[in-house]
């Protein structure tokens, strides 16, 4: 996996913990909401995230952004887990209507929460991978080669996940509309 | 490469997901963490009485157990960072055995046997005590319970669950169970978090102040 960081992943050393949370809170809360919503509450996720960072050996780490990634990723993928085995045993659980909770009001805001509704639920149908490569191209703005970096595996590989999603994504939207009365 | 057709592209902009995280949240999850640690602290602080208590109790064996947890060990200890690319194998195969699980103390109860659903979750607690899914395992556990008859034990146990567990059918079980022990008093508390028409059905003849 290593064979595929870039030069520019820096070895940033002597890393404190307050510097991480300052430095990536703001954008780690935002992958959160981003690849966690319907189902989750990024304040949580934020929350877990830096846990386990603050349990961690920030000076073995070579690359901070990638591996608050991966942990992120990792909380995502196992707090929905958790949460589908939540709804078997119908215990209280974050749902889509939280969506937008903190969104400014009137009519604008109202068309801003049904375009943020549609896109959770479309983002929602795709599988981790698709979701995850998706949000960080289009709503990230990241480029092909820093998703490489974030997800370990080599360019050629994003581009061809970032094919297949946009595709899957759109039809996605097409359904959801469809469905939506 | 396709790229995505541009309404499908200014969706996704202006729905973006984000658009609800602020900077109010960070500094809400940064008073969680300083709350939680300080409350580690504070745990930590009793564990070392606790030993020291030992130690004056064991003599010097004590004192050799003592000496592992001197001050700086017991400041939260940095573990091993995992490596950028952690696989999630071995997180989603425990919390896929917690569930199964507590899922058969859920079936074993339904059958009605509550020694075995008893078991099941004996055996949560012991391989997973920190398990995502406590809250299920302590539900599970009130319900087994009840259907065994032991209400005081349930009764301590509900009281002792976060509110966050506590649904609206086991808020009204509970009251139903403190209604039996002819506590109105405390049903009538319990159901203040119930809606009016599931309060009153809850409460039967405790409905009434100075009802039984």
């Amino acid at each position: 996996m290593t064979a595929h960081l870039p030069a520019q992943a820096e070895r940033v050393t002597a890393l404190t913990f307050d510097e991480v949370y300052r430095a990536h809170a703001l954008t780690v809360a935002r992958w959160a909401a981003r690849l966690g919503r319907p189902w989750l509450d990024p304040e949580d996720v934020t929350h877990d995230v830096f846990l386990k960072v603050q349990r961690s050996r920030l000076d073995d780490i070579v690359d901070v952004e990638a591996w608050l990634y991966a942990i992120t990723v990792n909380v995502v993928r196992t707090r929905r887990r958790v949460e589908r085995f939540r709804r078997w045993f119908q215990l209280p659980e974050s749902d889509g209507a939280s969506v937008a909770s903190e969104a400014p009001h009137g009519l604008d805001a109202l068309e801003r929460k049904d375009a943020e509704r549609l896109v959770v639920t479309a983002l929602a149908r795709l599988s981790d991978r698709d979701r995850e490569v998706l949000v960080l191209f289009e709503l990230e703005g990241r480029s092909g080669q820093e998703i490489a970096r974030l997800m370990a595996v080599p360019v050629d590989r994003v581009w061809v996940w970032l094919h297949r999603a946009r595709a899957r994504f759109a039809r996605a939207v097409e359904a959801t509309e469809e469905r939506t009365p | 490469m396709n790229e995505l057709p541009d309404d499908v592209k200014a969706l996704l902009q202006r729905g973006d997901p984000a658009r609800g995280v602020s900077p109010q949240l960070v500094a809400r999850v940064s008073e969680r963490l300083e709350t939680r640690v300080a409350m580690q602290g504070r745990w930590q602080g009793a564990v070392l009485v606790a030993a020291l208590a030992a130690s004056v109790a064991l003599g010097a064996a004590g004192t050799v157990v003592v000496s592992r947890w001197a001050p700086g060990v017991l400041a939260p200890s940095p573990r091993p960072a995992p490596p950028a690319s952690t696989p999630r194998r071995s997180t989603e195969d425990a919390v896929t055995k917690e569930a199964a699980l507590v899922q058969a103390a859920l079936e074993a109860l339904a059958r009605g046997a509550s020694d075995e659903a008893l078991a099941k979750l004996d055996e949560r607690d012991r391989t997973f005590p920190a398990g995502p899914l406590a809250a299920e395992a302590r539900v599970a556990r009130v319900r087994v319970l009840l259907a065994r008859g032991e209400a005081d034990a349930a009764l301590e146990r509900l009281a002792a669950l976060p509110p966050s567990d506590v649904t609206p059918a086991l808020r009204s079980t509970w009251v139903q169970v403190l209604v039996k022990r002819e506590r109105c008093e405390a049903a009538r508390e319990v159901a203040r978090a119930l809606d009016s028409a599931a309060a009153s059905s809850a409460l039967g003849p405790c409905a009434v102040k100075g009802g039984p």
